[in-house]
């Protein structure tokens, strides 16, 4: 048998760089990757533009019908943009990272890839890598089909375009992608802790999309250690700093309940306790 | 030289189950190793431990001389082939490739190994079952491996399937590389391997060669665990096979003693 032609073997850095190659191949082949990121850019549009935008154009005279047109114009366009991401997006994007880790124990390849001898923990921080990557082309599609929206409205309305400066929009499309980072390797981890797909799934998004919204509405306003454990919580934080960086307080999730720098250190925390959580598991852990 | 696969007093319990007890084993360089054993034995979790994707309660595994879970060199298919169904088979092993640190361009050889060429550009969901198992063999090849572990490689496959996998396996041997192959088939572990361990409840029960095997007294029975790796000397000799001609199926042969269960 011939010898193979090794690549470098000169440092982990480059079995890094090959794994992150082969992490983006399966990634960016994967059907569901693109459905996922299309509902995400679809959701964004429809609750961000297209329905506002139909109220106030036909005078519905909805309870929300006053916010107007103010809201859909480009200045608004990063609280637009990440808005969604500590409730809807956020779920979207826990999916993704759930798909990345999860569905290699769903469908037996972790046993595959291991035994290409492949350190877990490099592919493992090859996968965090892509899936961050993959949340951050996410968010920059949102801000882009969020632009265009919001030119369309101008331009129907003639009005004049006032955009954010770079500053903020740089801000913005940071604090997003933390926010939309910290979810998906959450759901890397409740990939690797469930070891599947469907259960991580059904429990993140009962949690993201019930759970959240059932302690800050019922349980918080009635007990407070409850309203004081919304002050550790994720997704609280998401929101808080999504409020200070122009998101409305009509979305759902969205609440200023700490300051903006704190909700970005406190969601950094997170995300790095989860990636390390799921470091642990995945080496302690046999693959069955 | 080093034994390739040395694992001494392996043990792994999952509660109060024991599946894998005290298990001694050495593979020989450049032996076909038949592991052998019925459904449930403890085969798979055994070459799991062997592989490091699962931690063994205790006991100690060596391959090459090095610690689990250290795989230059060895290529492994277990319990069934499992890839992306959404990639094409040259997609997976590009993928597989990369994590191997392997140059893409070692995919093509591999694929051309296997006889797998003409379908590679089409998704691995539409394979039957013997190209998958022919994927699974490609993709332990990717790395030009010393050793090769296959867990029941001809697990599902029609005649001609398996036919095609043993040929492969007896090519792989004639290379010069040391493969480790599990099978329930007692036929199959006589027509392929050179030596062959019995494993039941766990426990290595017997070892010898396929000649004793195959009717000649002196089948070792494994009463207690051997506790290290016998010499490297030379493998035992592989029966004589002419070119392109199968050794006939035990069915034929006559009557042999039979193996402790």
């Amino acid at each position: 048998m011939h010898s193979p032609r090794r690549l470098s073997r000169s440092g982990d850095a480059t079995r890094l760089a090959d794994d992150i190659r082969a992490e983006t191949t399966k990634l960016v082949r994967r059907p569901a990757i693109w459905a996922l990121l299309a509902i995400a850019i679809g959701l964004s549009l429809t609750f961000t533009y297209l329905i506002p935008y139909a109220g106030y154009a036909g005078g519905t005279g909805g309870p929300r019908a006053d916010r107007g047109l103010a809201a859909l114009l480009p200045d608004q366009l990063v609280g637009n943009s990440i808005g969604g991401l500590p409730v809807f997006l956020g779920a979207l994007m826990l999916i993704l990272g759930v798909l990345a880790v999860g569905s290699e124990y769903a469908s037996g390849t972790w046993k595959t890839v291991v035994t290409q001898d492949p350190a877990r923990l490099r592919v493992y921080a090859a996968k965090l890598v892509t899936v961050c990557l993959a949340a951050l082309a996410g968010v920059l599609a949102v801000f882009a089909v969020g632009a265009v929206a919001s030119i369309a409205v101008a331009l129907a309305e003639s009005r004049t375009m006032t955009w954010p400066g770079a500053g903020d929009l740089l801000a913005g499309v940071g604090a997003g992608w933390l926010i939309a980072a910290m979810w998906t390797v959450l759901g890397a981890l409740s990939g690797i802790a469930l070891r599947g797909v469907a259960l991580p799934v059904g429990l993140g998004l009962v949690w993201l999309l019930a759970v959240q919204n059932l302690l800050a509405l019922i349980a918080a306003p009635l007990l407070g250690w409850v309203a004081q454990l919304q002050k550790a919580l994720p997704g609280p934080h998401a929101g808080s700093l999504v409020a200070a960086l122009g998101a409305s307080g009509d979305t759902p999730g969205v609440e200023a309940r700490v300051s903006g720098d704190r909700a970005a250190l406190i969601v950094g925390g997170y995300l790095l306790v989860f990636a390390a959580a799921g470091d642990a598991l995945l080496r302690r852990r046999d693959i069955l | 030289m080093t034994a390739p696969v040395e694992a001494r007093r392996l043990t792994k319990r999952y509660g109060t189950l024991t599946a894998v007890d005290n298990l001694d084993l050495c593979v020989q360089p450049g032996e076909i190793y038949g592991f052998l054993g019925p459904n449930g034995a403890g085969k798979t979790t055994t070459l799991r431990m062997l592989l490091g994707l699962i931690r063994p309660t205790s006991g100690e595994v060596r391959l090459f001389g090095r610690a689990p879970g250290r795989l230059d060199g060895v290529g492994a298919l277990i319990e069934g082939p499992a890839f992306y169904p959404y990639l094409t088979g040259r997609d997976n092993l590009r993928v597989m490739a990369r994590h191997a640190g392997v140059a893409p361009a070692r995919v093509a050889a591999v694929l051309d190994q296997v006889e797998l060429t003409v379908r590679a550009g089409d998704r691995y969901a539409t394979y039957s079952l013997g190209m998958k198992q022919r994927l699974g063999v490609a993709a332990t090849l990717l790395k030009d491996p010393r050793l090769i572990v296959l867990d029941e490689p001809t697990n599902g496959l029609d005649p001609a399937g398996m036919a095609d996998m043993r040929l492969l396996v007896r090519r792989l041997g004639a290379a010069g590389c040391t493969v480790l192959l599990s099978s329930h088939l007692m036929t199959e572990v006589q027509e392929l391997c050179d030596r062959v361990g019995v494993i039941a409840a766990g426990r290595l029960v017997a070892e010898s060669t396929v000649a004793e095997l195959r009717g000649e007294p002196g089948l070792r029975l494994v009463a207690a665990p051997a506790g290290r790796c016998r010499g490297t000397g030379p493998k035992p000799a592989r029966p004589a096979r002419r070119p392109g001609h199968r050794r006939r199926s035990a069915t034929h042969r006559a009557p042999r003693p039979a193996l402790p269960s």
